[in-house]
């Protein structure tokens, strides 16, 4: 039996056949050496102008599937409040930034898989089912914690979290979705709403960052590592496939609304999230600013 | 003396109370070896509370009726859940054990999984702690736990020779204030005074690693 169900009941949109290939050959590029491949040489690899490659970049971007670099990122010298390492070199402007789960450029999270180190995590939240992308395989994750500074080191394998340390290992989801596409100056920046999610060694060491930066703070929220796990491994299952494109699995998403953080209990009351009720402010964006929604929505 | 710190820790506290404690063995002059129980699948909170759900009506009478009570202790059935591979399956090469993990209805999981599985514990001193949401409740919190853990040892023929709980102060469920009404009740206090590096844990600690020296 499938993990998920094979019957979609709609599909907002479908990535044209173009745009899976163009996926295919990014994510075989940052497989075999740890980095993306430039626009101009998928188009020269597909046979295909720059303009067509843009066009179906800008569909993978609005999928929640890439990023591409531009103004605002182009000369950081910190990444998720980490200094980024001297020989890392940032793409162009309008060139590959993210290919979700992995970044284009060498940062301080580290992915080892069977010893060998050549690839590099997007973001803490991403990180946490990576392994997808190595099927069969144990995948560590070695990266530190924001503000204290601590190492932290997660196992994973098909999804699944196999071990982490520390143990209060937490992760501040930086902006809610309704922030994502919208927050004047970011516009149709899909590298901001990752730019303030960091790793935590320690539920402590998070309320001492929040006192210190109550407004940087404010806009997130603190999830376990398990949370995190959960609710991206049933999202991000198949990511490693071509085709792949969001799912919302219906039954499956009501059933772990406790497990992901969804849903939240406070004096034995479960209380909606509002955290994520944001999310139909992006979707609402993601028209507004002329994306389609790559979205399926599936029974369980 | 040779020391194995054996613990399972969900969401941090409990491997801040075992460092802290072989912090203060080390201080003495011993040395510790950690293992970490892990289990083989991390399951959400909220479906591992969900396993123990049918034993609650009876913790709750057991509240109340201190004969049912002893025979809820002797009687009921723990939940256990697989683990992963251990570092010492035998500890008859250490001097003294300390098993820890964090309550949950009573014994937590993986540690009952993990004094099940392990060999050499025959005539050995063992020392347990825990970690707990509300403060250090007799009945409710340390009875709750020490016994069975006490129990599942003593059957393999160790010595359980000193136990400590701290609190938390964290419930995934979100049941904090209530633990916060209940110490103000019975200690007139804050379950803040029972977190780790407070006096009552620093006390604690020390006579932790006194009772486990001798």
């Amino acid at each position: 039996m499938p993990k998920y169900s094979d019957t979609t009941l709609l599909h907002a949109s479908k990535f044209s056949d173009t745009t899976k290939q163009i996926k295919r050959i990014i994510y075989s590029s940052i497989l075999d050496t740890g980095f993306a491949p430039k626009v101009a040489d998928i188009a020269q690899k597909l046979n295909i102008s720059e303009e067509v490659t843009r066009a179906s970049l800008h569909d993978l971007e609005g999928g929640i599937i890439i990023a591409m670099q531009n103004e605002q990122h182009a000369d950081i010298k910190e990444f998720m409040g980490q200094k980024l390492p001297d020989d890392c070199v940032l793409p162009e402007v309008g060139e590959i930034y993210y290919a979700r789960p992995f970044a284009n450029f060498k940062n301080h999270h580290h992915i080892i898989v069977d010893g060998e180190q050549k690839w590099y995590g997007e973001c803490p939240i991403e990180c946490s089912t990576i392994s997808y992308f190595f099927p069969g395989k144990e995948v560590v994750i070695r990266s530190v914690s924001h503000y204290t500074n601590e190492p932290i080191e997660i196992i994973s394998k098909d999804g699944q979290l196999l071990d982490y340390t520390p143990k209060g290992l937490s992760i501040h989801w930086g902006r809610p979705f309704g922030q994502w596409l919208g927050t004047k100056g970011h516009e149709t920046d899909f590298i901001f709403p990752c730019d303030q999610n960091y790793f935590f060694s320690t539920r402590d060491a998070h309320e001492e960052w929040e006192k210190s930066n109550p407004k940087e703070a404010g806009q997130g929220q603190l999830f376990h590592i398990i949370e995190i796990n959960h609710l991206l491994r049933m999202f991000n299952y198949g990511h490693e496939r071509f085709d792949f494109q969001y799912h919302l699995p219906l039954i499956r998403f009501a059933l772990a609304a406790i497990s992901t953080g969804v849903t939240r209990i406070k004096m034995f009351t479960p209380i909606p999230n509002l955290f994520f009720l944001s999310i139909v402010k992006l979707v609402r964006d993601v028209h507004k600013y002329g994306y389609k929604l790559f979205l399926d929505v599936k029974p369980w | 003396m040779k020391i194995l710190m054996a613990y399972f820790s969900r969401t941090g506290y409990t491997e801040q109370l075992a460092k802290a404690i072989s912090n203060e063995l080390e201080t003495r002059g011993h040395g510790v070896e950690f293992e970490i129980i892990k289990p083989a699948v991390y399951y959400s909170w909220f479906r591992e509370v969900a396993r123990d759900f049918p034993r609650y009506p009876s913790i709750a009478a057991g509240l109340l009726i201190p004969a049912w009570r002893e025979h809820h202790l002797k009687t009921y059935n723990q939940v256990e859940e697989d683990i992963q591979g251990l570092k010492y399956q035998d500890i008859s090469t250490f001097d003294r054990i300390c098993v820890g993990g964090p309550k949950w209805a009573h014994i937590s999981y993986p540690v009952a999984r993990y004094l099940q599985t392990v060999r050499g514990v025959k005539e050995k001193k063992i020392g347990v702690f825990a970690t707990s949401a509300g403060p250090p409740l007799k009945i409710f919190e340390m009875e709750l736990i020490f016994r069975p853990m006490s129990r599942l040892i003593e059957r393999m023929g160790g010595d359980v020779v000193t136990s400590l709980i701290i609190s938390s102060a964290y419930h995934d469920a979100g049941i904090m204030p209530l633990f916060q009404l209940v110490s103000y009740l019975r200690f007139y206090k804050s379950v803040e005074n029972f977190k780790l590096g407070t006096e009552y844990a620093n006390k604690g600690i020390m006579n932790f690693c006194n009772d486990l020296e001798q």
